[in-house]
């Protein structure tokens, strides 16, 4: 077959241009590779760590031997391990490969009378049953899982038909640069007697030979590719948000999915096959005389006004209409370009402020501390919380962001007047200035020593009201409630006259509905004479003026009186009885603290959990926040591989369409140049179009990222939240990012023009002219 | 200004034993206003010559002189101001630009010079070149003649000292070819200007005032027609 020579021939005879072509595939079909194996290890990790978790599809609990054994038995479980439980009860953890619609239905045939899986509630016995769902899904055993499965290829799928089409036009444009030159050729053999279907035979053989290079090729450059961000982000610490050091070791691996990487071969001959059709066809349908003579002239339309034109005069305009001339080209182009400026610019803006929204929450949930610790206190001992403070003190991890112990009490006001109620706050001298405006005015081993107490308000209170508070009062007389705890025996040993007068403390379930007494207790009032040393404004963060006086209208008449914990351990606790305040105290005394040192975060955490007689770790907003900001980092990394990635291909897109039509144009350049165009007009001419591709993109990703960022102002109006975010939208930020990433576009284009250019000029203008005549 | 020296002109493409000589010691002149024909065989170095005299193509040796200038002796820049201002070029294929209306291609030669063209001066060159109506078409709207008398408008639209046209007929039909010749014999006994035009067609070599032959890279004939007879070299 005359074609498969030809198509030899040609690529032995043009190899610089067989290289290029190779290369294109190859390079095209590396990144879909890389995407194709990222999806793959993606989901792998994902198995491995549902796997690494519960190394099982379902745990059956509370067995007998003999159900064992039947389990055992079993020939669809590919696993069933033997597991005895702390308490000494056997477990099986059983794996499965076997697909049913509904798992549920299907736990319940393995012992019909245990009922594991309720139907109606759509439930399983806890007790008796542990499901790993995740890996369920994962492995794709129920209907819902492969429902899950098709979602998810359709979103990956979804989002690679973008990076698709774009790295398809490199191809392309590899085959247009490399048939191009070869044309007059096709002309000829049409001329003798070749049929229009042989050239395109001979084209797609070529395809299909350079494929055989090119597309291993591309495998094995994808892999290593693959090897080798994945690498990077293994040493980048990334990993380490979601995993811990074991985790990593035994889930972090680089999975290949083969019949993905077979997916990927066979996109990438597709495209091939495509690509070479598409240029044979684009040969034969010119006249054997047009290709001959390599005369393009299909310019049917052109803009009569164009901005560029209006800029930079006649070589604006030409600059404007030539890239028209291609004008599929430039929208694929310059959409990838817009993607990438896009994801370049507001990817890591948007991550950034996402970031500083989540610690604008945090502030104003009067959250912005890094633990929060619950002291494990007996509630029959006021003074029980001291060894877990005394112990947080010496740890040397920590700095007291709050504590407090109070007490309710009230002023009695006389006879026709309600009483004005108080509470008694009590507060750790490492904190204690914190809580008023400017400080103390009275410090605080003077206020110890004379067991006095400040008034305090917030800041919102004006001097007037507080004058009003105050009067003339150098001190209180009033009535502190007490709650004595009563134990369930010394509850059944009273009275039903007795029992009535004790109050329950219940804790009710919101899941189950059940209610639960935690304790009981008898309030007693006791009457005392509270010192006044002077009176203070409370800070605006002071979380117990905030939410006494800020947050919760019942309390915003309450007076507070602020003194020290010192105080309180010296006898003021005895105010409220022997037993001390029941407020706020559920058998913990709840302590924020922040870390002196942030690098000893983990050894905090440890000697917190060490010690988990005493204490009980509530809140962790550090790690919280440091997984925010590993995550966002992450997400970082991720998508500044992704921008990277998009920006590459857009720019290789870009280089060969401004090259590709550098090449096409070469003869009318020379025919501009014979007519007088001088060089530095001609590169005039040529820095204008790319400064067109530059632009548009710019301009385009601007105003897509000032729609977005306004739609976004729009909607936290609209949800009556931009007080508090909306000075997180900075309208203006995006645009240095932009100007950058434009510059970049505009100097690539401007090499990718450039070097066409200064090969053309190597050449004599008639040589170039040529090409036409 | 407008007469053409040529000195011991020789270009060679190729090295070694692929070398080959296009023009082989060429010399003569044209005088001003003088209407030349340039024939010969295919491969006997005419289209060469032809951008050799427009400034497109530098000889491997020689000289040519426009007026008193030495055309090689300028820089790349001068030489594309030279070919802009002093010469005008019109090619077989026409060599327009597709992006440009008939009108834009027309005065695309004056605009690069940075001047506004005169609408007078276009309408009365748009008029001559019967162009009229079709002045807003785009290349691929127009037929190889009309293309061809935009190439010639353009050639003609900054009034240069010298017409060059390789085949200007070569790719139309006999009644587009007269039309074509008489506009640039109007143009040249209007404008004195100095016309060399490479034909085959015999018809329009002999409607010249003088006829070159070339064979093999030499001028083996020079002879005038009319008044001047023939020169044997």
């Amino acid at each position: 077959m005359f074609e498969r020579l030809l198509a030899l021939r040609y690529i032995k005879a043009q190899k610089r241009h067989s290289i290029f072509t190779v290369c294109s595939i190859a390079v095209a079909l590396a990144l879909v590779t890389l995407l194709f194996i990222s999806f793959s290890t993606y989901m792998g990790i994902r198995r491995d760590a549902a796997y690494y978790e519960k190394p099982y599809h379902f745990k059956l609990m509370q067995l007998t031997e003999e159900e064992y054994a039947q389990l055992e038995a079993d020939p669809e479980f590919t696993a069933c391990n033997r597991v005895t439980e702390a308490d000494g009860s056997l477990s099986a953890e059983i794996m499965i490969n076997t697909y049913h619609d509904d798992f549920g239905l299907y736990i319940n045939t393995i012992f019909p009378e245990k009922y594991l899986y309720s139907d109606l509630k759509e439930t399983y016995k806890e007790d008796l049953i542990d499901v790993n769902f995740e890996l369920v899904e994962l492995d794709r055993l129920d209907f819902t899982s492969k429902y899950y499965a098709v979602y998810r290829l359709a979103l990956f799928f979804i989002f690679i038909i973008f990076f698709v089409l774009a790295l398809r036009l490199m191809i392309d444009t590899a085959f247009e640069i490399s048939s191009k030159e070869r044309e007059r050729q096709y002309g000829i053999l049409q001329c003798t007697g070749a049929a229009p279907g042989q050239i395109v035979r001979i084209i797609t053989w070529e395809g299909l030979f350079l494929s055989i290079i090119g597309i291993p090729l591309g495998l094995l450059l994808g892999t290593a590719l693959s090897f080798g961000v994945f690498q990077a982000i293994r040493s980048s610490g990334v990993a380490e948000a979601f995993f811990t050091a074991e985790e990593i070791t035994a889930v972090m691996k680089l999975h290949f999915s083969p019949l993905l990487l077979l997916l990927g071969a066979v996109t990438g001959l597709v495209w091939v096959m495509i690509s070479a059709y598409g240029t044979g066809m684009r040969i034969i349908k010119m006249s054997p005389i047009q290709a001959i003579s390599n005369r393009e002239n299909k310019v049917r339309n052109v803009l009569r006004f164009s901005l560029l034109g209006t800029i930079f005069g006649w070589k604006g305009t030409l600059a404007a209409r030539n890239n028209q001339r291609q004008p599929k080209r430039f929208a694929v182009t310059v959409l990838s370009l817009t993607v990438s400026i896009m994801l370049v610019a507001s990817f890591s803006l948007v991550l950034k402020q996402a970031l500083a929204g989540f610690e604008k929450t945090v502030e104003v949930l009067d959250l912005d501390y890094d633990l929060g610790v619950n002291i494990k206190v007996d509630p029959a001992d006021p003074l029980s919380y001291k060894e877990g403070l005394d112990m947080i003190r010496e740890s040397g991890y920590f700095d007291i962001d709050t504590f407090t112990k109070a007490q309710l009490a009230y002023i009695p006001l006389g006879d026709d007047s309600e009483p004005l109620f108080c509470l008694l706050l009590y507060y750790p001298r490492e904190t204690f200035d914190d809580h008023f405006v400017g400080g103390s005015p009275v410090p605080y081993d003077t206020l110890t020593e004379q067991g006095s107490y400040l008034i305090t308000r917030p800041t919102s209170l004006t001097e007037q009201s507080l004058a009003d508070v105050l009067k003339d009062y150098t001190q209180f007389d009033v009535v502190v409630q007490g709650r004595t705890l009563v134990t369930d025996d010394v509850y059944n040993a009273m009275t039903a006259e007795e029992q009535a007068q004790v109050e329950e403390y219940v804790f009710n379930d919101p899941v189950t509905g059940e209610h639960a007494v935690l304790y009981r207790y008898q309030t007693e009032w006791t009457s005392a004479t509270l010192p006044v040393a002077d009176a203070a404004p409370a800070t605006k963060t002071d979380p117990q003026a905030k939410k006494f006086f800020g947050v919760s209208h019942d309390y915003s008449n309450m007076l507070l009186l602020a003194g020290t914990l010192d105080a309180y351990e010296n006898g003021a606790y005895a105010y409220a009885g022997s037993y001390g305040s029941l407020i706020n105290s559920e058998g913990t005394d709840n302590i924020r603290l922040n870390l002196r040192d942030d690098s000893t975060y983990e050894e905090a955490k440890a000697f917190l959990l060490a010690h988990d007689d005493v204490f009980e770790l509530d809140e962790d907003f550090f790690g919280d926040l440091r997984k925010g900001r590993t995550t966002v980092g992450a997400i970082q990394i991720g998508f500044g591989f992704l921008s990277v990635l998009i920006g590459l291909i857009a720019i290789v897109n870009m280089v060969n369409t401004i090259s590709t039509g550098m090449l096409n144009r070469k003869s009318e350049l020379a025919a501009l140049q014979c007519i007088g165009m001088t060089q530095d007009q001609l590169r005039g001419m040529t820095l204008i179009e790319c400064l067109q591709y530059a632009l548009t993109s710019g301009i385009a990703a601007t105003v897509t990222i000032e729609v977005l960022f306004l739609a976004m102002y729009f909607f936290l109006k609209a949800v009556g939240l931009e007080e508090v975010f909306g000075e997180l939208i900075h309208f203006t930020e995006p645009l240095p990012l932009i100007g950058i990433s434009t510059v970049v576009v505009f100097v690539a284009a401007a090499a990718a023009s450039f070097i066409p250019l200064q090969r053309m000029q190597k050449e004599d203008l008639t040589e170039q002219l040529r090409c036409v005549e | 200004m407008g007469s053409l020296k040529i000195e011991h002109i020789c270009k060679t493409y190729g090295k070694g034993e692929n070398e080959v000589k296009a023009l082989d010691d060429v010399s003569f002149t044209v005088p001003e206003g003088q209407m030349t024909a340039v024939v010969g065989a295919s491969g006997s170095g005419k289209s060469t010559l032809l951008h050799i005299l427009g400034g497109v193509d530098r000889p491997t040796s020689g000289k040519v002189f426009f007026g008193d200038q030495d055309v090689y002796a300028l820089n790349n820049k001068d030489l594309a101001v030279f070919r802009r201002h002093q010469v005008g070029l019109i090619y077989q294929f026409y060599n327009l630009i597709p992006v440009l209306n008939a009108e834009e291609n027309i005065t695309l030669p004056a605009v690069m010079d940075g001047q506004k063209p005169e609408p007078e001066k276009v309408n009365a060159l748009l008029e001559l070149l019967g162009l009229t109506h079709r002045r807003k078409h785009l290349p691929s709207q127009l037929s190889g003649g009309q293309q061809q008398r935009v190439s010639i408008g353009r050639a003609l639209f900054t009034a240069p000292d010298v017409i060059l046209a390789d085949e200007p007929t070569g790719n139309l039909d006999s009644k587009q070819t007269a039309e074509i010749i008489a506009l640039l014999r109007k143009s040249n006994l209007e404008r004195k200007q100095t016309m060399i035009i490479i034909t085959h067609d015999e018809g329009i070599a002999q409607q010249c005032d003088r006829i070159i032959t070339l064979s093999d890279g030499k001028i083996i004939r020079d002879e005038l027609t009319g008044q001047g007879g023939g020169a044997d070299v």
